[in-house]
């Protein structure tokens, strides 16, 4: 069906005008990086006509304890990714493959986990963390983020193998391959942009998260996330600095996802084309 | 996935196990070295400034944590729950006492403060000693005192004939020359996070209060109380927008962007509004008087930080000695220089005068606030009050209830709080 | 929808101790970060534990559910909750399925569209909720700038009506990626024949969306409905940063309300029965979702 010229027309101007919806408050958070405090308060705005100074990315990049939450979140983000795609990859595998006693019951607590909102795990888990001295530490977002994450990349992950054609594998157990050599040698190949999928969604899921972390750190396992509430404090709201540290949030999500684009685009088409 | 492919395997294991082992180890503390828990503000950035000189003194390491001012009760009761030790200092607020109190989180400070020559405690008011005290045990030594207090552009005041409110009534008799003049006539904030402190303040300078002292019941609807809140109500056609939703700090940035004449707000703000480089249009138009009253009373709220030692703590004495260092006499003039706002403390030498009265030029209107002003209620339902008469007052403010809708549903949730806590009869 | 493959379990029974031992790590993480809280939590609702009592903890049965469930202020944040759901989930439809519609025309810069509108997807919700906060300040922020030029002064922040409007522009802005992106993989995958015939037929614009496209997109609408249904419910950040539920309460949806009793009220109990009650009312949504996924 072709379109016709008016049609295009229009497609364009509602893409354009979406863009420019989505792109304005990006564009707002870089160029107020780059204004003084005083300069990001004067009304009417200044979005175009002010003089850039690069004091609020010095006065960050040579902050100490900024540098300790890039770390932190640097580091939140990548074992998570790591310990979700350890745990989901094989379970993934074994739902959408095998059937095996309990298989139902890991199925509920998987929605279980999908259906509960993260708030009403964290007061009694604050508890059980405190009680095993697991406060203000990595490890316990790393933890409780995996989980966190654990079923949305298992179900997409379930998606991906089942997109791989079941004679691969049957072919493979007739001439006698065991199945750990069917998984390693066949699907593991096939299942790799399923899993560079998870790895990805993770990876910024985890960059993104503020609710975990705000409770379970306090000064020792502090995300970005979290540091940037520093900046709005009882005395004074320092638009400067806040949106310079937004912007370092921004910019590695955007960066990276120049790469690795047709990863998450694949990863949601595949999940929702099932059928 | 469990088959070989070992090395790459193993060398991924051992990164983790690493990770996992440095990040779970518990970092030893060097004997002599304490934290302190502080939030942004300008008496935190004196504590700061403090620190080098102590560590020289006594050679004892400070470590500084600082949170958000809205994150200080939660932090400390969490880690108090855990009755963690990291915390050997804290500052906190009024509102916090009855919390930290119940839950059993703070040193009985005011023994080590009254036993020391150093502090001399017999030169802070009793009025600030009762700020700190919570059923008779004192958990918190001031760090700063701010009282609420009237804020006006005297400049504006000059050119339209206005003269200092001593009434409510003349306040907003000024606030609407002001709007017909073309400024804003009032910036009390009335925010879902604010409105009960200040309004609160307005409420007890008319005589009133929310609830009944004794039997708990609240008293919203009483004549004084409502008179109070109508008074805050007719005042918010005077008040510039992002006041009407937001707290002291918005309505301090409207005094200091906008030309607004006239705000109830705390002393402490003093370092913001007073200062040129923060405050370039008003630094030098703003004076400072006591709050407008009616009905003979004086009352008003008081506020200030407090300052106390963790109850689980391993450094107490060394934390004692960092506040009797930062907070002591020898100390004073050093203190306010850094830039904090006065402690309370009656001074006696001159030059401590002289510096006070150049850090603080209205110590005067600070000491006669003082003498009537009283904490916020020591009730442990506390927290949740302020919450609900908060969002109560903002949604009267934003017209989202009417008036006497709105002073009815104060009643109703005050009441259903002491009913869930045991106090009142459902 | 491809269904389960049956198998005939007796062909490799040997690897069930394997399919569980794929599950074991998984399954460990989720019993000890979820369902042990869970438990926990729910025990908590049946006693009298808070943050700051120096009350011995005891049973008191259902009093919480009493005194912080079956109230107006739980059924105001339930109602919050699903209007920020209803509203949103309709707006991005709405929105989506045109945008969607474009995009699979794959007309010249189409790539570069679909990365623009990828991007609220990627970036931090906290600080979106932030920047916005700034944009929405009514003495300073652009937006009150930009009104002016249509002769607009909405105050976003202080009438309820207004503030569940940006809440919902948030989530809709947030999350509108994931549904154009869905869609326009159920588009693409459209039997192409079907619709030409229909068009050839002389269907109009409307007959061929709503009679013929969107039923063939059902399944996919399915899906995008449940998975944002469970999410827009669970919306926190950019309550939290934007509003605090304010003004008044007209913006607190249940997870703050759960949020607020545990850390501002700190107590912990009341909060715990706050949050059994969410999980009970969500469940249910959830489980039609399963039935239909079949796994």
């Amino acid at each position: 069906m072709k379109t016709s010229i008016l049609g295009k027309i229009s497609g364009y101007i509602l893409l354009i005008s979406i863009s420019i919806i989505i792109i304005f408050p990006v564009f707002y958070t870089l160029s107020t990086a780059l204004k003084t405090n005083a300069e990001a308060q004067t009304f009417p705005p200044r979005l175009l006509n002010f003089s850039p100074t690069t004091e609020n990315i010095k006065y960050l990049a040579g902050n100490a304890d900024f540098y300790e939450a890039m770390k932190i979140s640097l580091l939140v983000a990548v074992f998570t990714t790591l310990v979700v795609v350890f745990a989901a990859t094989p379970l993934a595998y074994s739902l959408s493959r095998m059937n095996y006693p309990g298989k139902k019951l890991i199925v509920l607590l998987v929605t279980l986990v999908q259906v509960t909102p993260a708030i009403v795990l964290l007061v009694p888990l604050f508890a059980i963390v405190a009680k095993f001295g697991f406060y203000d530490k990595v490890i316990t977002q790393v933890l409780i983020l995996s989980a966190l994450i654990l079923p949305f990349a298992t179900w997409i992950l379930v998606a991906f193998v089942k997109s791989i054609p079941f004679e691969l594998e049957e072919a493979a157990f007739v001439d006698g391959a065991s199945r750990l050599q069917v998984i390693w040698h066949i699907i593991r190949p096939l299942l790799t942009p399923g899993i560079m999928t998870v790895a990805i969604f993770t990876l910024i899921g985890a960059w993104n998260e503020f609710l975990v972390p705000v409770i379970m750190s306090e000064s020792k396992a502090k995300p970005v996330t979290v540091f940037i509430t520093r900046f709005i404090t009882e005395k004074s709201i320092d638009y400067g600095l806040l949106a310079t540290a937004c912007s370092f949030l921004f910019i590695p999500v955007l960066l990276f996802t120049i790469f690795a684009k047709r990863f998450i685009v694949g990863g949601l088409l595949a999940g929702s084309v099932k059928g | 996935m469990l088959n070989s492919n070992s090395s790459k395997r193993k060398v991924l294991v051992t990164i983790i196990s690493v990770a996992l082992v440095s990040s779970m180890a518990v970092s030893a503390r060097a004997a002599q070295e304490i934290n302190v828990f502080v939030t942004a503000s300008p008496s935190s950035d004196a504590l700061k400034a403090m620190g080098p000189g102590f560590t020289a003194k006594t050679g004892i390491k400070v470590n500084y944590v600082t949170v958000p001012t809205g994150d200080i009760i939660t932090k400390l009761l969490l880690a108090c729950q855990t009755k963690s030790s990291t915390n050997d200092v804290v500052q906190f607020d009024s509102q916090h006492v009855t919390a930290l109190a119940s839950a059993g989180c703070l040193d009985e400070v005011g023994l080590r403060a009254v036993a020391s020559a150093e502090y001399q405690d017999a030169r802070i008011p009793a009025q600030l000693k009762a700020y700190g005290t919570y059923q008779g045990k004192r958990l918190g030594i001031p760090l700063s005192t701010e009282p609420y207090i009237l804020w006006y552009r005297k400049d504006i005041y000059a050119k339209l004939g206005l003269k200092v409110p001593k009434t409510w009534t003349q306040y907003a008799s000024n606030a609407k020359k002001c709007h017909d003049a073309g400024y804003y006539g009032s910036a009390i904030p009335y925010g879902a996070a604010a409105a009960a402190y200040r309004i609160g303040a307005m409420i007890h300078n008319y005589g009133g209060a929310f609830f009944d002292k004794n039997t708990y019941e609240p008293t919203f609807n009483s004549a004084k109380s409502t008179a109070a809140i109508k008074m805050a109500m007719d005042l918010v056609y005077t008040t510039p927008a992002s006041v009407i939703s937001g707290g002291g700090l918005v309505a301090v940035q409207a005094m200091q962007e906008l030309d607004v004449c006239q705000m109830l707000n705390a002393t402490g703000w003093y370092s913001t509004l007073g200062d040129a480089k923060q405050s370039p249009k008003v630094y030098d138009k703003l004076a400072l008087a006591d709050a407008p009253h009616m009905n003979g009373s004086k009352e008003t709220f008081l506020f200030g930080w407090l300052i106390g030692i963790n109850q689980y703590s391993e450094q107490k004495t060394n934390a004692w000695k960092f506040l009797e260092y930062s907070l002591g006499k020898t100390n004073v003039e050093a203190f306010l220089k850094a830039g904090a706002p006065p402690t309370g403390r009656v001074l006696f030498s001159t030059s401590q005068k002289a510096v006070l009265a150049k850090v603080a030029p209205y110590t005067a209107v600070m000491d006669s606030a003082n003498k009537n002003a009283i904490p916020l209620y020591r009730v442990p339902e506390i927290t949740e009050i302020m919450d609900v008469v908060n969002r109560g007052l903002n949604a009267m403010a934003t017209k989202q209830i009417s008036f006497d809708a709105g002073i009815a549903k104060l009643n109703a949730d005050v009441k259903a709080i002491f009913v869930k806590s045991g106090k009142l009869k459902g | 929808m491809i269904k389960s493959e049956a198998r005939p379990a007796r062909k490799y029974s040997r690897s069930s101790g394997l399919a569980m031992l794929f599950s074991l790590p998984g399954l460990l993480l989720l019993l000890s970060v979820v369902l042990a809280p869970l438990i926990t939590g729910f025990y908590y609702s049946l006693t009298n534990s808070s943050l700051i009592s120096s009350e011995p903890t005891k049973f008191v049965g259902l009093r919480n559910y009493k005194s912080d469930v079956f109230t107006s202020t739980f059924g105001d944040a339930l109602k919050v909750s699903l209007q920020i759901t209803f509203f949103s989930i309709l707006t991005q439809l709405l929105a989506g399925y045109v945008i969607a519609k474009v995009l699979a025309r794959s007309m010249k810069g189409t790539s570069f569209f679909v990365s623009v509108i990828m991007l609220p997807m990627l970036l931090t919700p906290v600080a979106i909720g932030m920047m916005w906060s700034l944009l929405l300040n009514p003495d300073i922020g652009a937006i009150k700038w930009l009104q002016s030029f249509v002769g607009l002064d909405i105050n976003f922040l202080s009438s309820s009506g207004t503030a569940m409007s940006a809440i919902i522009f948030l989530e809709w802005w947030g999350h509108l990626p994931f549904v154009v992106l869905v869609l326009l993989a159920g588009i693409l995958n459209l039997p192409k024949e079907i619709i030409e015939s229909a068009s050839i037929d002389g269907a109009n614009w409307w007959q061929l969306n709503l009679r013929i496209i969107i039923p063939m997109l059902a399944p996919v609408i399915a899906v995008i409905v449940i998975i944002r249904s469970v999410n827009a419910f669970r919306m926190f950040d950019t309550i939290f940063v934007l509003t605090s539920g304010g003004p008044g309460n007209a913006t607190v949806n249940l997870p703050f309300l759960a949020y607020k009793t545990a850390f501002t009220y700190f107590d912990t109990s009341r909060a715990s029965a706050i949050s059994v009650a969410i999980v009970a009312i969500v469940m249910p949504v959830y489980f039609i979702f399963l039935k239909m996924t079949k796994v």
